[in-house]
């Protein structure tokens, strides 16, 4: 498989604080990889890395199969587009003037100036500068800079944060028009753990610094869990009935119960009527990304 | 690098302030022409001699570094403050690439309103304080090589502050820190006052020192400063426009932007 990004146990110290410690990651071509973490586990640090903005303290990591000590390094960049955390604009001049100077970074013609502030929502704000903006405007001033390079690659950090909900869906369907019919890869890190689920194909969970797994969608499918949830009129009978079952669950409170395993209701309910136990409700739960998450991390955490 | 430099042209002669303090400073030039002028005029013992042209060509020197923090520095440090730089690491552009395009437009800016001071100064003493043939002397060519010189060392060093502190304190340091090297300069030839050829090396340490030497000169022209100033000066101006960029950029290369 082809990666835009592998990096083999990067690492970034501030003094004596790890921020990065060893980070494995890669970002298949042609995804949408959502970068998922809490506050402070360390998702900006590693961008802004890749994007040349910091250093590393240690490890390697390759851009477009180009090293990072290689001199072709720069180049490779000028495939990618990025916004870092906040986004980076002109906020004296308006947002075609602000487009205009990208293209000038990038000796392109204006041209592609109007198209992309159309692609953007942005088309329509003439005069008004950019300190006026609002906070989803800006966000998407960021997109509109970060798109100038016709990259094929795109970095976005929290790029949804301050936007409404007919902005965040005008962002999600603006990156999925990117990635399927552009082929750009695009990697989002982003706290919205239930709209990185309708958009990303890969995912990375970073917590203190360390990547504590990668897995594709398919596989967070598989492993979002099925939770049967029972309320009975006493759990001990419950519990000594799941125990010959071998059943993996966990008691709530005296009279509710989480089932974790796959199980067959007809046999359950038969055995637990035999043992004086009885069935009140029985409900079907999926695990959502979020409580996947937060138990994954809760796991890398001890 | 010629991308970048486009760009910061662009963002000069496109900027309001850009354009009010080139009005300021041709403003400030007719100004001081008129207060030489009226001097002469009404009180002719005020001053030694009587002004012309060459008394003023040059007057609007010593306030070049202030329009430097305004104009040219703003732009480097917004560039930091806005995070607008990172948007050119990220294209692929390298840091030493980023810095020398600053100096560049820097220097342009800088050079524009020297320029323009010098011009208005000229066109405005000439018409009021005559003195044209005051021109043809030797001593105001080096003055006018040596004026460049100065103004691209101040450049240098304003730029090489802008880059280490990232910040609106930057350029205020820069304007500052030049008054400070003066102070400090002064103190250091008050207590070396016995030894000739220091003084004259902290002479031609302090840029500010330099520029009063150069505007002290020019009243005095052909005695004054001494051969050893008239080419030790230049030449430490010029390694302050050779070496502070190449320290700036080992800097630059290595600080982790926001």
């Amino acid at each position: 498989m082809e990666y835009v990004i592998q990096t083999a146990d990067l690492g970034k110290r501030y003094h004596a604080f790890k921020a990065l410690d060893g980070i494995n990651m890669h970002v298949p071509k042609g995804s949408i990889y959502g970068f998922v973490g809490r506050n402070g586990a360390g998702k900006t640090t590693f961008i802004r890395i890749i994007t040349g903005v910091a250093f590393k303290s240690s490890g390697s990591f390759e851009l477009f199969g180009v090293k990072d000590n290689s001199p072709e390094l720069d180049i490779a960049r000028s495939k990618m587009g990025a916004v870092v955390e906040t986004p980076s604009i002109y906020l004296d001049m308006t947002a075609e003037q602000n487009i205009k100077q990208q293209c000038r970074v990038l000796g392109k013609d204006f041209s592609c100036v109007k198209d992309i502030l159309e692609l953007v929502g942005l088309s329509d704000t003439g005069k008004k500068l950019a300190k006026n903006f609002s906070l989803g405007m800006r966000q998407r001033l960021g997109i509109a800079f970060s798109l100038v390079s016709d990259p094929e690659f795109l970095i976005l950090d929290e790029p949804i944060n301050g936007l409404d909900p007919q902005g965040i869906i005008e962002v999600r369907e603006l990156l999925t028009k990117l990635n399927k019919e552009r082929g750009i890869t695009i990697l989002i890190s982003s706290h919205i753990l239930d709209e990185l689920s309708k958009l990303a194909t890969h995912y990375g969970f970073i917590e203190q610094g360390k990547m504590v797994k990668e897995m594709s969608a398919e596989e967070i499918d598989h492993v979002c869990r099925r939770i049967n949830y029972l309320t009975v009129n006493d759990t001990k009978p419950l519990e000594g009935v799941l125990n010959e079952m071998n059943a993996d669950y966990k008691i709530i409170s005296e009279t509710e119960a989480e089932i974790y395993s796959e199980i067959v209701v007809t046999p359950l309910v038969l055995k637990l009527h035999e043992a004086g136990c009885e069935v009140k409700k029985i409900s079907e739960r999926h695990e959502s990304l979020e409580s996947f998450f937060i138990n994954l991390i809760g796991g890398a955490e001890k | 690098m010629k991308r970048l430099i486009s760009e910061g042209l662009a963002k000069a002669r496109n900027a309001k302030r850009f354009w009010v303090c080139t009005w300021i400073l041709i403003g400030l030039s007719l100004l001081q022409v008129l207060l030489n002028y009226a001097i002469d005029k009404h009180s002719p013992s005020f001053s030694e001699s009587k002004s012309d042209v060459s008394s003023v060509i040059f007057g609007m020197l010593g306030n070049q570094s202030l329009f430097m923090a305004i104009v040219p520095a703003m732009f480097v440090v917004r560039d930091f403050t806005q995070n607008t730089v990172r948007n050119k690491i990220i294209c692929g552009h390298s840091r030493t690439s980023i810095y020398f395009a600053h100096l560049i437009c820097f220097d342009a800016v800088a050079m524009f309103y020297h320029i323009v001071a010098t011009l208005s100064s000229l066109i405005f003493g000439l018409a009021l304080l005559g003195g044209a043939d005051s021109l043809a002397h030797g001593y105001v060519a080096y003055y006018c090589v040596h004026s460049v010189l100065l103004i691209l060392a101040y450049a240098s060093m304003t730029m090489f502050i802008c880059v280490l502190i990232r910040g609106v304190s930057g350029a205020i340091i820069a304007y500052v820190i030049n008054t400070l090297l003066s102070t400090f300069g002064a103190i250091a030839m008050i207590a070396l006052r016995n030894h000739e050829k220091l003084v004259d090396l902290i002479k031609c340490a302090v840029l500010d020192m330099q520029t009063t030497e150069l505007l002290t000169g020019i009243e005095s022209p052909g005695e004054y400063p001494s051969m050893f100033l008239r080419v030790a000066m230049p030449l430490f101006a010029l390694s302050y426009i050779i070496a502070l960029p190449i320290i700036g950029v080992r800097i630059f290369n290595k600080t982790d932007l926001k």
